[in-house]
């Protein structure tokens, strides 16, 4: 009944994916390390203030991300050789909390290989799906079969980042710092605002999407307390802040901005 | 700037109803402070959320094209194994109606796969590929069509191409009545058949079909047996029982150890059909042991003695 041949084809074809995933899952392995190594670095943000971001904290942040980079271009040189969606659920979480990390970074000031144009480091600045590309040296959202990164995985590592920051929020208050608090306050309402224009169907992406709500609350819980009690920055910091976060919206390269809700964010 | 904010606004409005309410907050907190601006609701991020928003609502929708038709592929394929099921024997010529309904259900099925294949080239093959779960249904009938006709399993090269011509038919087919729909019988399309785009099922379709494929068997060698009396093969009406020709007992023997020589997989889908592939099998083996011992108790054909009504008694 069965030609000798079809077995022999079909078994040779399974061995084959079985080798290719061995060595996908070794490269997802070093990944892994170097993720869980990056935001363990990053997570130092919580306990350092923010004068002290260029000197103690983004060096060693820009070294991770360095390795992170290294080993998600030999994860692509590999999964290149074969079709992407064959392969890409092994990766691709690990991939989005790699980029989860390169835009924290960013976000603090980091990713020095970015900032060529300005030797300033910036906090604020939110990489775009493009930059995330260049940074990792992959090619984003392309159309003929090869490594990439997804738009799915960009959108799920904003998610995080709205979680991230929301932390942050609570955390700059503590070590003194209201008006980061309120900057986050104002960057994570802007990205909530901007996911809402999105038209999810219901699976993975919308259940991310959908926890986004929580750290606006969160971070609107906190300017609350610190409007209750006075502590928000005066006017001439805010002023100051409008200005920096004007340069950091155009460097983002996001077009037709309009003004800013400053007023919501400041009763 | 503050037409071009308001116009923008009005686009967005329309595109996404939940705007709106936003829109009415704002208007409502601005209005005591004297404003000249429209308030909007637009930030730094708006337009690459838009970009983001377009990207993913095509996405979806090419999605949504897909399943549609995945789901009548996978409803006419399963017309088409009823249609087999009706088969009682194993031949390469299929009865008159039998065949006529599954010719014409493989051309309904050209034409949706004609429909989707120019959205299912390249890197769409993959990211689609699991939605396009007709095609596992697809590649079990056609594999019970080849073995009722030759008791042989079909290759995946050939089902690869039989899917391939099933997709240029259909095109060629759905271009037709195209043309006929806008009346334009002069518009001399050139029927290129080496560039029409085509679907061509992967390893793991054909295996899913294979492994549906041993359901079917199953059920055609109970209903064999249940109507004739003996197990399935191609061999003659008349052949017997004594080892020669090939029967449905020994194919999905075959079968089993087939899968159980490859590879193993640890998904969840091969584990459950590899159960039922087994449940099947033993299903079988039973048939052919019950035929083989409560057959040989009586010679074939033979009736019990009906004494006629107007006869005296025999001697």
């Amino acid at each position: 009944m069965i030609n000798p041949r079809v077995f022999e084809s079909l078994k040779a074809k399974a061995e084959q994916d079985l080798a290719v995933r061995a060595q996908l899952d070794a490269l997802i392995e070093d990944l892994e390390r170097n993720v869980a190594y990056a935001q363990g670095v990053l997570s130092r943000v919580h306990s350092t203030p923010r004068a002290r971001y260029p000197a103690a904290l983004l060096p060693a942040v820009d070294a991770a991300v360095a390795d992170e980079v290294a080993t998600v271009r030999a994860l692509g040189d590999v999964a290149s050789a074969h079709p992407y969606y064959k392969f890409n659920q092994r990766w691709t979480r690990h991939l989005q909390d790699a980029i989860f990390t390169v835009l924290l970074a960013a976000w603090l000031g980091g990713v020095a290989a970015l900032d060529n144009e300005s030797t300033k480091p910036a906090v604020g600045r939110l990489l775009t799906l493009e930059e995330v590309g260049a940074v990792f040296g992959v090619p984003v959202e392309i159309d003929h079969d090869a490594f990439h990164i997804a738009l799915e995985e960009y959108l799920s590592a904003l998610t995080a980042l709205t979680d991230e920051l929301g932390r942050l929020a609570m955390n700059a208050v503590t070590l003194g710092d209201g008006e980061l608090a309120v900057r986050i306050s104002r960057f994570v309402k802007d990205l909530h605002a901007g996911f809402q224009l999105l038209n999810l169907k219901n699976d993975f992406l919308r259940k991310k999407v959908d926890g986004v709500k929580y750290a606006v609350k969160k971070v609107e819980g906190v300017i609350y307390d610190l409007a209750l009690r006075g502590l928000l920055p005066a006017a001439d910091t805010a002023a100051e802040t409008k200005d920096e976060e004007s340069a950091s919206k155009s460097a983002a390269a996001a077009s037709d901005a309009g003004p800013a809700d400053s007023k919501m964010s400041e009763p | 700037m503050a037409p071009e904010g308001k116009r923008r606004w009005q686009a967005d409005s329309n595109g996404a109803a939940g705007d709106a309410p936003d829109h009415k907050k704002m208007a409502r907190r601005t209005g005591p402070p004297p404003t000249a601006a429209a308030p909007t609701v637009r930030n730094a991020y708006t337009a690459m959320f838009e970009g983001f928003r377009d990207h993913l609502d095509a996405h979806h929708d090419r999605r949504e094209r897909i399943v549609k038709a995945s789901r009548d592929i996978t409803a006419l394929s399963k017309k088409i194994i009823f249609a087999l099921q009706r088969v009682r024997r194993i031949h390469p010529e299929l009865p008159r109606d039998v065949d006529s309904e599954v010719t014409r259900r493989l051309g309904e099925i050209g034409r949706l796969l004609a429909g989707i294949a120019p959205e299912m080239q390249g890197i769409n093959r993959g990211r689609y590929g699991r939605v396009l779960f007709g095609m596992e249904e697809l590649l079990e009938a056609l594999t019970f069509l080849h073995y009722l006709r030759h008791q042989v399993l079909l290759s995946p090269d050939e089902a690869a191409e039989q899917v391939a011509a099933l997709c240029v038919e259909g095109r060629a087919t759905k271009d037709t009545k195209d043309t006929k729909d806008t009346g334009d019988t002069g518009d001399g399309e050139s029927q290129n058949d080496e560039d029409a785009p085509r679907i061509v099922p992967d390893d793991n379709d054909f295996l899913m079909g294979v492994f549906d494929l041993s359901g079917e068997m199953m059920r055609f060698a109970t209903t064999s047996a249940a109507l004739r009396g003996e197990l399935a093969s191609d061999g003659g009406d008349g052949a017997d029982q004594s080892g020669q020709g090939r029967t449905i007992v020994g194919d999905m023997q075959e079968l089993d150890s087939f899968f159980r020589m490859l590879p193993q997989r640890h998904d969840k889908s091969w584990k459950i059909k590899t159960q039922t592939l087994q449940t099947s099998v033993q299903k079988v083996e039973r048939l052919g042991y019950d035929l083989r011992v409560r057959g040989s108790e009586r010679p074939k054909g033979w009736m019990p003695d009906v004494p006629e009504a107007g006869e005296a008694g025999t001697p």
